[in-house]
C-alpha cells in the first residue's frame, strides 16, 4: 500500500513542469491520465455511487423495485432500494481571493489551485459525475451548476480560465448558498488557503453537513507559508487588505509559526470535529499527489462503508432480513 | 576666470538628488508581498552607521559628476585683458522734436509733454549731443546741436538750458505740421552726418530723433509721403495725448448757397471718442482767448445733441450776430477751440434817394411803392429819400444833397442819424422818375460815374428824350405803332447779374406779368440789352457811365403802366439791385493763426491791434502783417487811433470814439485751425508706412555691454574649457558606473551567502 503510494509520485509530473503548459485542460489532461494510469496499477477502485439498501416489502411497493433473486434464494421479500441518480453529484468551490495569488515559487497559489480544480473537474466528468464549479472570493463570482452532458467540462475550465483573483475571502457567503440551494445530497469540495478568520468556519461547514452534504476541504498553502523562510527585514504588504507591516523575519519567524500551527490545527479539528476530510496540499506537491490523497481517502471511507454494509446486508441474512 | 552663462551654475543644485536618494537608501524599503499578515507582528527598523559609510564614495563621485557637468554648461573661459574703452563706440546725436501746436494746449497734455522731455533728457549719456526743436506750422530751434562741445563736461550745459528754455515755453495756437517738421529735421541730422563726418572709424552715426507730441490725427504728415527718409535716423514718438478725448469743434461754414433767411450756418463735429453730447452755442460780444464766460454774457443759446463720432450743421440767427465777434461752444471737455472768431457785422443802412416830383401818398405814382416797398430787419434798415427835380441843380447840388445832411427821408428822419458808420460802406440805389435838364443830367452822371447805381425810368417820350445822353437809349421812331394789347416780358438775360436771383427755373417766369405801357427806344452801341418784350423792343438794359452803371427800363411799375408792382418778384428785383449797387459787406471769411494778413497798402503808417490788445506798427506801403499767432480779432488802425483807446472795453462801448474809430477800422478774424481739434490717435505704424524709421539706437553702454559680451563669446570659443569638463565628468561617471557596479555585486554576493526562500 505503501509502494503504490509513493510509486506514483516519482512518475507524476513535477508541478513547475506543469504549470509550463497554458492551457487548463491540457494540463488536467496530462494530471488525469498520468493519475489514472498510476491507478489502474493500484487496488484501488473509484468511488461511484452511494451503495444500494434494502428494505422489506411493503404491500404497495412497486414490484419491480423487488429483489427477485433474495426472494429465490431465501424466500423474503425485499425492495432493492437505489439512490436517486446513480451518479455523484460534486461541486467546486473554489477560492479566488487575492492571497491566493501569492506564490514564492515561479507559480502562485492560485494557478496551482486552478490546475487542482481542472483536474477534479476532468477527474470527475471522466467518471460520468455531474460536476458543478462555484468561484467566489469576498462574494460569489460565479456558479455553474453540476451537470454532466457534452460540452459542459468546456464550459468549467472556461470559467475557471477566465477567473482571476478577487479581493479578500469571505468563506461563509458561498457556504451559506450552496447551503440553501443545493437541496440533493452531493460532494462538496472546497479548494481555498483559508487564510482567513476561522471564528464562523464552523457554523458553516456545520450547516452543509446538516444538509447531508459529503465535505471536502483542500487547503492549498505555499511552502513559504507554512515555513516562513524570508531572510531580509522588509515591508510586508498583505495581498488583501493592502496593509503594511515591517517585519524582520529574523525575531519573528518563530512566532508566525506558532500562529500559523494553531490557526491549521484548529481548522483541521473543526473538520475533524464535523466530519470534513481536510487534506493539506502544498504548492511544491505534483498536482497528481492531491488527487490521489483524495481518492485514497474516499476509497478508504467508501471501502469501510462498504465493508460496513456488506457486514451488514450479512447480518441481516443472518438475522432473516434487513433490521 | 568667467562664464558666458552663469545661471547654467544653477544646475550644480541636482547635487541634492544623489544626496536625496543616498539618504532615502538608507531606510531599507525593501518589499515583499505576503498572502496575510495575520500571523505577523510588526518589528521595528533597525538602522546601522555601516550602510552610509559604505556609500559615501559613490555619492561623493555622483556629486561630483553633477558640479563638473553644471560647470561646463556655464561655458567658462579665461579673460584676458581685452577690455573695452568707452571711445570704441559711438555716441548718440539726439534731436527732441516738441509738438507746440494749439492741441498741447489740452488739460494736461503740456505738463506731460515737459515731463517726457526732461525724462528724455534725464536717460541720455553723458557724451550724447541734444538739441531741443518745437514744431507746429514751422520748425524752429529752441537749443541747438552744440559745435564742439567741451568733452570733460559732456552735453550737461546744453541739458541744462534746454531745461530753463523748456520751463520758459509755452504751446501755441497754430495748426502742427508734423511731417514737415520731421523731414527738416532729419534732413539736418542727415546733412550733419554727410559734412561733418568722416569715415575713417567706420562706425555708423546714431541719429535718433525723440518727437513728444499728442499724436493727433489732424496733425498734418503729407511731406513724409515723397521723402526718403534717411536709414540712419531712428525716430522714437512718445505720445502725452490724455486718455479721454473729451472734444468738439465749432467751425463756420461759407455761404456758398443764397441765403433765403438771414442765418448763419456752422458746423459742430464731436469726436470718436467723445464722452460729451449735449453742446451750445452762444455768440459773445467782445470775446478774446483767455476770457472766461459768465452767465450774463449769454445772448442765445442753442442747445443740440451731437452722438460722438458725427457732426451736425446748425443754423444761427444772423441778427444775434450783430456786433459779436465770436461764436462760442459749450459743453466738450476742451476749451482750447471752442470759440471762432468772425468779423463783427454791424448793422447796415441801405439808402435809396428818388428824384422825381411824385407826391409819395399818390398811388399811381412809381414813388408810392418804393417808400412802401423795403422791410425793417436788425441787420439792415433802409431809407427811402426823395430829392424834386427842382432841387438839383448842379454837380455841386446834386453831391451835397446825396451825400449828406439836408435830405428829408419819406417818413420824417434826417438822414443824418442813419448814417453812421455804413456810409463809408454803402452807396445809396439812385432812382430816377423825372424828366431832367442838361445840367442836371450832367451832375448825376458825374455822381453815377464814382460807382454809384442809377435805376432810370424811361417811360415817357419825354424822359427818353431828354435823358437820352444818361440812359444811353432814344426814342425809336421808327416803330411807333400803337399798341392795344399788354405786352410782355419775352427774354432775359438771366446770367446777368442783376437777374440772377430768377435763374432757377422756379423763378424765371415773368410772363405773368403784364405790360400795358411801354417805349420803343433803340440803344445806344454801349447799352447792353438785359430784357426785352415780347415784341421785341427793349425793356430793361444797363448803360455804364464811370464805374458807375445806369440801369434803364422802358416802363415802369406804376399800375397804369405794368402789373409789375404785384408780381413778388419785384421786391426781389430791388434787393438784388441794393446788393450790386451798395456792395454790401458779409461776414468776412476768417484767417488761420499763422496766416499772413493781407490789406491794402497804404501811404501812412497804421497800428494792428492784436487780440489781447498789444498794438504794433505796420509801416507805410506794408501790404500784409505775418504775426497773427493768436486767435481773435486783428484790428488795422490809423495811428492817431492809440492815443484814442485805453483798453479793448472802448471797443465795445457805444460811443463816438468806437464810431470814429470802426469807420477807418478793417478786421480781420484769425482762428484756430480746426484740423487742431481732429485729436483721434495718429497710429505709429501710419507714420511708418510713410517710410519713417521708428525705434531706437542702442545707447553707448549697451553697445559696450554687447561688444564685450561678443568678445566673451570669442573667448570662450577658442578656449572650449567645456569639452574637457564633459570628458572629466563622463570619465568619472564611468568610474562611478564601474564602482557601483562593483558594490552592487558585492551585495548579491552576500546575499547569495544568505539563506534564500
Amino acid at each position: 500500500m505503501s509502494s503504490s503510494k509513493t510509486n506514483p509520485t516519482s512518475s507524476f509530473l513535477a508541478p513547475d513542469t506543469l504549470m509550463r503548459v497554458k492551457q487548463l485542460e491540457l494540463r488536467a489532461k496530462m494530471v488525469v491520465e498520468g493519475f489514472m494510469s498510476g491507478l489502474h496499477r493500484s487496488p484501488y477502485h473509484g468511488f461511484s455511487v452511494e451503495f444500494t439498501d434494502y428494505r422489506q416489502y411493503s404491500p404497495g411497493d412497486d414490484l419491480r423495485y423487488l429483489d427477485w433473486k433474495l426472494l429465490a434464494r431465501r424466500d423474503r421479500e425485499y425492495i432493492k432500494r437505489f439512490e436517486d441518480e446513480t451518479n455523484l453529484r460534486c461541486y467546486l468551490l473554489f477560492d479566488l481571493s487575492r492571497s491566493m495569488g501569492f506564490g514564492s515559487l515561479e507559480y502562485s497559489k492560485f494557478e496551482y489551485a486552478r490546475t487542482m480544480a481542472a483536474s477534479l473537474a476532468w477527474f470527475f466528468n471522466r467518471q460520468r459525475d455531474a460536476v458543478g464549479l462555484m468561484t467566489f472570493a469576498e462574494s460569489v463570482e460565479a456558479l455553474v451548476p453540476p451537470r454532466y452532458r457534452s460540452g459542459h467540462l468546456r464550459r468549467l475550465m472556461l470559467t475557471l480560465e477566465t477567473s482571476t483573483t478577487g479581493k479578500s475571502t469571505d468563506l461563509g457567503r458561498p457556504l451559506e448558498q450552496i447551503a440553501q440551494t443545493v437541496s440533493k445530497r452531493s460532494m462538496v469540495i472546497l479548494i481555498s488557503d483559508l487564510l482567513t478568520p476561522i471564528d464562523n468556519l464552523k457554523q458553516k461547514l456545520g450547516y452543509l453537513r446538516a444538509r447531508g452534504h459529503d465535505v471536502v476541504l483542500m487547503r492549498i498553502l505555499d511552502p513559504a507559508e507554512i515555513n516562513f523562510d524570508f531572510s531580509n527585514a522588509s515591508m510586508f504588504h498583505d495581498l488583501e487588505t493592502g496593509q503594511q507591516l515591517y517585519v524582520d523575519p529574523a525575531t519573528v519567524a518563530a512566532d508566525y509559526k506558532k500562529r500559523f500551527e494553531d490557526h491549521a490545527e484548529s481548522v483541521a479539528s473543526i473538520c475533524q470535529s464535523s466530519g470534513i476530510d481536510y487534506f493539506l496540499v502544498r504548492t511544491d506537491e505534483p498536482v497528481e499527489q492531491g488527487l490521489i490523497n483524495l481518492v485514497q481517502n474516499r476509497a478508504e471511507k467508501s471501502g469501510g462503508q462498504q465493508i460496513r454494509q456488506q457486514n451488514s446486508a450479512v447480518a441481516i441474512a443472518q438475522s432473516g432480513g434487513p433490521a | 576666470m568667467s562664464a558666458l552663462a552663469w545661471l547654467f551654475g544653477l544646475g550644480a543644485a541636482a547635487v541634492v538628488f544623489p544626496l536625496l536618494f543616498h539618504l532615502i537608501r538608507r531606510t531599507p524599503q525593501g518589499r515583499t508581498e505576503f498572502s496575510s499578515l495575520m500571523f505577523l507582528k510588526s518589528s521595528p527598523p533597525t538602522l546601522t552607521r555601516r550602510s552610509r559609510l559604505d556609500n559615501l564614495w559613490l555619492l561623493l563621485l555622483r556629486i561630483l559628476a553633477i558640479c563638473l557637468l553644471a560647470f561646463a554648461f556655464m561655458r567658462p573661459f579665461f579673460r584676458g585683458n581685452s577690455e573695452l574703452a568707452q571711445f570704441d563706440v559711438e555716441h548718440r546725436r539726439v534731436a527732441i522734436l516738441l509738438d507746440v501746436s494749439a492741441s498741447m494746449r489740452r488739460e494736461g497734455v503740456w505738463d506731460r509733454a515737459q515731463r517726457q522731455v526732461v525724462e528724455t533728457l534725464d536717460q541720455l549719456e553723458a557724451k550724447d549731443h541734444v538739441a531741443l526743436f518745437t514744431f507746429d506750422r514751422n520748425v524752429s530751434a529752441i537749443v541747438p546741436f552744440e559745435n564742439d562741445p567741451d568733452p570733460s563736461v559732456g552735453n550737461v550745459p546744453t541739458v541744462s538750458a534746454i531745461k530753463e528754455k523748456l520751463a520758459e515755453l509755452d504751446p501755441g495756437w497754430s495748426h502742427s505740421d508734423m511731417g514737415t517738421a520731421m523731414v527738416t529735421l532729419a534732413n539736418q541730422l542727415d546733412d550733419w552726418q554727410d559734412t561733418t563726418r568722416s569715415d575713417e572709424t567706420g562706425r555708423r552715426p546714431k541719429l535718433q530723433m525723440y518727437v513728444v507730441s499728442d499724436m493727433q490725427a489732424g496733425s498734418a504728415t503729407e511731406s513724409l509721403q515723397s521723402y526718403q527718409w534717411p536709414d540712419l535716423v531712428k525716430t522714437q514718438f512718445i505720445n502725452v495725448a490724455p486718455l479721454a478725448n473729451d472734444n468738439a469743434t465749432v467751425e463756420l461754414l461759407s455761404q456758398s448757397r443764397p441765403q433765403r433767411e438771414p442765418t448763419l450756418r456752422v458746423r459742430v463735429a464731436n469726436q470718436n471718442r467723445s464722452s460729451s453730447e449735449a453742446f451750445q452755442v452762444t455768440w459773445q460780444q467782445n470775446w478774446h482767448t483767455g476770457r472766461v464766460k459768465t452767465t450774463t454774457e449769454v445772448d442765445e443759446e442753442l442747445a443740440f445733441v451731437v452722438a460722438a463720432g458725427e457732426s451736425r450743421v446748425l443754423e444761427l440767427p444772423l441778427e444775434k450776430a450783430i456786433n459779436a465777434n465770436a461764436f462760442l461752444l459749450d459743453g466738450d471737455g476742451e476749451s482750447f477751440d471752442n470759440a471762432y472768431f468772425v468779423t463783427p457785422a454791424t448793422p447796415q443802412t441801405m439808402t435809396l434817394i428818388y428824384v422825381g416830383d411824385d407826391d409819395v401818398d399818390d398811388a399811381d405814382s412809381a414813388m408810392f411803392y418804393l417808400a412802401r416797398l423795403f422791410p425793417k430787419s436788425t441787420t439792415r434798415s433802409y431809407r427811402v429819400y426823395q430829392i424834386k427835380s427842382d432841387q438839383l441843380n448842379d454837380i455841386d447840388d446834386a453831391k451835397r444833397l446825396i451825400d449828406a445832411s439836408t435830405l428829408v427821408s419819406v417818413d420824417g428822419q434826417r438822414v443824418e442819424e442813419n448814417t453812421g458808420s455804413d456810409s463809408a460802406t454803402t452807396k445809396p440805389l439812385i432812382v430816377l422818375g423825372a424828366a431832367l435838364i442838361e445840367s442836371q443830367n450832367t451832375s448825376l452822371q458825374s455822381i453815377v460815374a464814382s460807382g454809384v447805381t442809377l435805376l432810370a425810368i424811361a417811360n415817357e417820350q419825354e424822359m427818353i428824350n431828354k435823358n437820352s445822353e444818361l440812359i444811353g437809349a432814344t426814342v425809336d421812331e421808327t416803330n411807333q405803332a400803337v399798341v392795344d394789347e399788354y405786352a410782355i416780358v419775352g427774354e432775359m438775360e438771366l446770367t446777368d447779374p442783376l437777374f440772377r436771383p430768377f435763374l432757377d427755373p422756379m423763378f424765371s417766369d415773368f410772363t405773368d406779368t403784364k405790360f400795358w405801357k411801354h417805349q420803343r427806344v433803340q440803344l445806344d452801341d454801349t447799352s447792353e440789352l438785359l430784357a426785352s418784350f415780347d415784341d421785341r423792343t427793349p425793356a430793361i438794359w444797363r448803360h455804364p457811365v464811370g464805374s458807375g452803371n445806369v440801369i434803364a427800363m422802358s416802363s415802369s411799375w406804376r399800375p397804369k403802366d405794368s402789373q409789375w408792382f404785384l408780381d413778388p418778384k419785384f421786391l426781389a428785383f430791388f434787393l438784388n439791385l441794393f446788393e450790386r449797387s451798395a456792395s454790401v459787406p458779409k461776414v468776412q471769411p476768417s484767417a488761420l493763426v499763422g496766416d499772413r494778413l493781407k490789406f491794402a497798402p497804404s501811404d501812412e503808417e497804421r497800428i494792428m491791434m492784436r487780440p489781447n490788445g498789444s498794438v504794433c506798427i505796420v509801416e507805410a506801403g506794408d501790404s500784409s502783417y505775418a504775426k497773427a499767432n493768436q486767435p481773435g480779432i486783428y484790428r488795422l488802425m490809423p495811428t492817431a487811433a492809440e492815443s484814442l483807446i485805453e483798453s479793448l472795453e472802448d471797443l465795445s462801448s457805444n460811443s463816438a470814439v468806437k464810431e470814429e474809430l470802426l469807420n477807418k477800422t478793417t478786421s480781420f478774424a484769425v482762428n484756430v485751425d480746426r484740423r487742431e481739434s481732429n485729436a483721434d490717435p495718429l497710429a505709429v505704424d501710419q507714420l511708418e508706412r510713410l517710410g519713417v524709421e521708428v525705434g531706437l539706437h542702442t545707447t553707448a553702454a549697451s553697445e559696450l555691454a554687447q561688444l564685450r559680451e561678443l568678445k566673451d563669446r570669442e573667448l570662450e570659443n577658442q578656449q572650449k574649457i567645456w569639452k574637457w569638463l564633459i570628458v572629466a565628468a563622463i570619465v568619472l561617471l564611468i568610474f562611478e558606473t564601474y564602482y557601483a557596479g562593483r558594490k552592487a555585486n558585492q551585495s548579491v554576493v552576500d546575499l547569495a551567502a544568505e539563506p534564500t526562500t
